[in-house]
């Protein structure tokens, strides 16, 4: 039985920038369905019908004023984190500033969340929706002061940390998918801030483990 | 209305003021002197219709009999005519000698002398004195002389047993006063003698004591503390008189004496010796009929006296809050003036007050109307003056506030207008153009995708370097143009305090912090100074940046950053030091680069601090090493009411 298409569901109110989002996704996923929403009211039509794989969303979307339409743009992500707390999402805008007020519960979506600046290339665009897809979370810095970690992230801390299990051992101990523990690794970096750090230079599960006891979630 | 209960209140204190200043200013007044005179005069007047006791009876001596006696006689002839008068059965003898007796007394001989021992408790030597009631006690003349002594020398009478004094001042020729001796008299005082300056003596005026010889043993007489006002029972001449010439002559009609009080004394009134004053009757009239006239007020008790200082000025500050609230009240509701019940309350005041002087009159209580009704009338024409200038200054005050008001919500509405037309500009260039840049972006990606070996990077880098710039300018266009910044609705002090956290916090400032953050006294609905306070705080992110960007390591050697907020009453003062090396302050100044990165340069900042009320922004080099910027200010902000 063939497996259904993806389908892309692209919230942004410029008609030609959507166009060219669904462009895009299409070399991503060439038989995915991407389907625009101009308005909050009709992704969520939209939401509702379909099994949405991933929605890129602009949070500037509604009114003129920028103000108003970030408002609208942050209730209408807060609804959807709400309602659909394992779609994958792509916010994909250019001012996301707005959304440090929704630190506690990206901290807690099951999906991926990934932020990525509309100012920024193509690449940028493709890389976090591939991200997005994969269930990955990845957040610009300013957006990381008020990130807390779910009860699944701290187990695998520990056992990393503590026990110094691999990411296979972890799986076998919380009986768990290697995936899914890479993705909880993933999200730690994300969360503790140390994604960026040069891979070559500091290993990152020691850089990991480092800040988890800086920060006092963990006691080795 | 509340200018109303204002005015009203404040015509109290207006009443009182006007009163006590005028009252102070008119006393003085020689008019008002004058007037209230004429009043007493005329009250005198028009209760003279009485006839005089008939107890009294002048003795009068003329200058023609002194010349016809010669000066060498003159005592003797007077001594004789006591002795006919007591002997003719008078009950009282008050003698008004002459002055130039007291350098003739001193003789061996003194007839005066041997008939004041004889008849010492009928006789009374009128003393001739200035006003009694001096700050210090006068001195009288040298009347002791006439006082018989025992062969020792030692005086056989107290003075006051024999010697009654008669107060009589130049002015009184022509009173310009109710207060002249002219019609006000003293009934005692304080004396000294001419040899001892210290010894002091109370003496009762010639008329009491000449009562009291007359009425020894009869009823308790009439002794006020305060003068009393001479009740004048007609003009000059009311009094019956005899001639002392006539009397020395022997003829038969010898009138009857028996228990009269006899006054002797000079009445011609062109010569000094009679102290001649100007009776109420307009003529002059003597010593001896004034002393006839005190005498019989006494004797009759009909005499009145000037009601109290006190009472007076009660009346008159009374009076003067009345007409001061009466003027109030008519001044600001006009519509009261057309009323019966207006014009009522004034009736009413004015006959409250007639009531009350009739009936004080009657108990011998005189008020001086003149003072009281002119300080009256002008208190209220001054209130009435003070009131239109008042009501004036209020108007002019409230026009001015209202231009003010109408000055800073215009100036907020522009501020407002502004706001939205930046906010406005600021979503459409996001709207529009920068989304076109994004189009443009997409394209020449899709050209790249496609073919792969074109150049196109570098175009891409700028296109995205000049849509992060643009994105900039918009972010800043919308952060002035919104309402409040969330971390300084609770005050400058906060909000430098969250910003200052969050640099920590966030590791962007690694130097050790020194806050000094005093809050402000801060208008919280003055639309000017929210303005202020957004420029204020994105002037001291401004400086934290640039101490982050030069001094801090790895740009700097700097280790600490003070940052200070104080107010000392309206003055203001923002601080942001370092102790880093010392700075060109060439840094500051705004290169292409830093504008490309939106920050804002110095232009700007003294911009900033020029716009604030006295405000300075000062960028001064530390000798031991850093930079400190001050800006200063004043907390002077109109206050917009609407």
């Amino acid at each position: 039985m063939p497996s259904s298409p993806a389908i892309f569901l692209v919230i942004e109110d410029h008609p030609e920038v959507a166009q060219n989002n669904c462009l895009f996704l299409e070399k991503l996923e060439p038989t995915a369905i991407c389907t625009i929403a101009s308005t909050h009211p009709e992704a969520l039509e939209r939401l509702a019908l379909e099994s949405v794989t991933l929605a890129v969303v602009d949070l500037l979307v509604g009114t003129l004023t920028g103000d108003q339409s970030a408002r609208n743009g942050i209730a209408f992500l807060q609804l959807i984190l709400a309602q659909y707390p394992t779609l994958n999402i792509l916010i994909y805008t250019s001012e996301y500033s707005y959304l440090k007020s929704l630190s506690q519960r990206i901290s807690h979506h099951q999906g991926g969340f990934v932020v990525v600046s509309k100012l920024e290339r193509r690449k940028a665009f493709l890389a976090g929706a591939q991200q997005a897809l994969d269930g990955k979370l990845a957040l610009p810095k300013e957006l990381r002061q008020d990130i807390d970690l779910t009860k699944r992230e701290l187990e695998v801390l520990a056992l990393l940390c503590q026990q110094s299990l691999t990411d296979k051992a972890i799986a076998q101990h919380l009986n768990l998918s290697l995936k899914t523990i890479q993705n909880v690794i993933q999200r730690l970096k994300v969360k503790l801030d140390i994604d960026y750090f040069d891979e070559t230079l500091t290993s990152p599960r020691i850089a990991l483990c480092m800040e988890a006891v800086r920060r006092k979630l963990i006691v080795l | 209305m509340t200018l109303r209960k204002t005015w009203q209140r404040t015509a109290v204190w207006l009443g009182i003021g006007w009163s006590l200043i005028w009252c102070a200013v008119l006393s003085d007044l020689p008019l008002i002197q004058r007037l209230d005179l004429w009043q007493s005069d005329r009250l005198i007047s028009l209760t003279s219709t009485r006839r005089p006791p008939p107890s009294i009876i002048l003795v009068t001596i003329t200058q023609e009999d002194l010349k016809t006696w010669g000066s060498a006689n003159q005592s003797t002839q007077y001594t004789a005519l006591a002795h006919r008068l007591l002997d003719a059965g008078a009950a009282v003898v008050a003698l008004n000698l002459l002055p130039n007796w007291v350098q003739t007394s001193d003789h061996p001989y003194n007839p005066i002398k041997t008939l004041i021992q004889k008849y010492s408790d009928r006789l009374v030597l009128v003393l001739p004195t200035d006003r009694s009631t001096q700050p210090h006690p006068n001195e009288w003349r040298s009347y002791e002389y006439f006082l018989p002594t025992s062969t020792q020398g030692d005086a056989l009478f107290p003075p006051q047993a024999i010697l009654g004094f008669s107060e009589y001042e130049l002015e009184a020729k022509q009173p310009q006063s109710y207060l002249s001796t002219a019609r006000q008299a003293n009934l005692s005082g304080q004396f000294t003698l001419a040899y001892n300056l210290d010894q002091t003596q109370n003496l009762d005026s010639a008329a009491l004591l000449t009562l009291k010889k007359f009425n020894s043993q009869k009823l308790p007489l009439p002794t006020p503390q305060t003068p009393i006002q001479i009740h004048f029972w007609g003009a000059t001449g009311t009094f019956p008189r005899i001639k002392a010439r006539s009397l020395l002559s022997n003829s038969s009609s010898f009138p009857n004496l028996r228990n009269k009080i006899v006054i002797v004394g000079f009445s011609d009134s062109h010569n000094p010796d009679a102290f001649a004053i100007r009776s109420p009757f307009g003529e002059p009239m003597p010593a001896v009929e004034v002393q006839a006239n005190l005498l019989a007020s006494l004797l009759t008790r009909s005499y009145y006296q000037i009601a109290p200082v006190w009472v007076q000025n009660a009346l008159i500050l009374l009076g003067g809050i009345f007409f001061s609230q009466w003027v109030v009240f008519g001044k600001l509701y006009l519509g009261e003036l057309k009323k019966y019940r207006y014009w009522l309350y004034l009736a009413g005041g004015l006959g409250g007050f007639t009531v009350i002087s009739v009936v004080l009159y009657g108990l011998g209580w005189i008020f001086p109307l003149a003072l009281l009704f002119a300080t009256w009338l002008t208190t209220g024409a001054s209130v009435f003056f003070s009131l239109l200038l008042g009501v004036q200054n209020d108007l002019i005050h409230q026009q001015q506030c209202e231009l003010d008001r109408l000055q800073t919500v215009e100036q907020a509405a522009v501020i407002s207008q502004s706001r939205k037309l930046m906010h406005r500009l600021a979503s459409n260039i996001h709207d529009g153009p920068l989304q076109e840049l994004k189009l443009i972006m997409d394209n020449l990606e899709l050209l790249q995708m496609k073919f792969p070996p074109l150049p196109i990077d570098p175009l891409l880098d700028q296109l995205e370097t000049l849509g992060i710039h643009l994105r900039q300018h918009l972010d800043q266009t919308r952060a002035i143009a919104l309402d409040i910044t969330p971390e300084l609705r609770e005050g400058l002090a906060h909000g430098i305090q969250t910003q200052l956290n969050q640099l920590i916090e966030s590791r962007q400032l690694t130097l050790q912090v020194i806050q000094h953050l005093q809050p402000l006294e801060e208008p919280a609905l003055n639309s000017l100074w929210l303005e202020a306070r957004e420029d204020i705080y994105r002037l001291f992110k401004e400086a934290i940046y640039n101490v982050i960007s030069h001094a801090q390591p790895p740009h700097g050697n700097a280790t600490q950053v003070i940052v200070r907020l104080e107010q000392h009453n309206a003055h203001c003062c923002l601080i942001v030091e370092n102790n880093g090396e010392p700075i060109d302050l060439a840094v500051f100044e705004p290169t292409s680069q830093q504008r490309q990165r939106g920050g804002y340069g110095t232009k700007l900042l003294d911009t900033i601090a020029a716009e604030l009320p006295n405000g300075i922004l000062q960028r001064l080099p530390l000798a031991e090493g850093g930079l400190r910027l001050k800006l200063t200010w004043e907390q002077r902000f109109l206050r917009i009411d609407a």
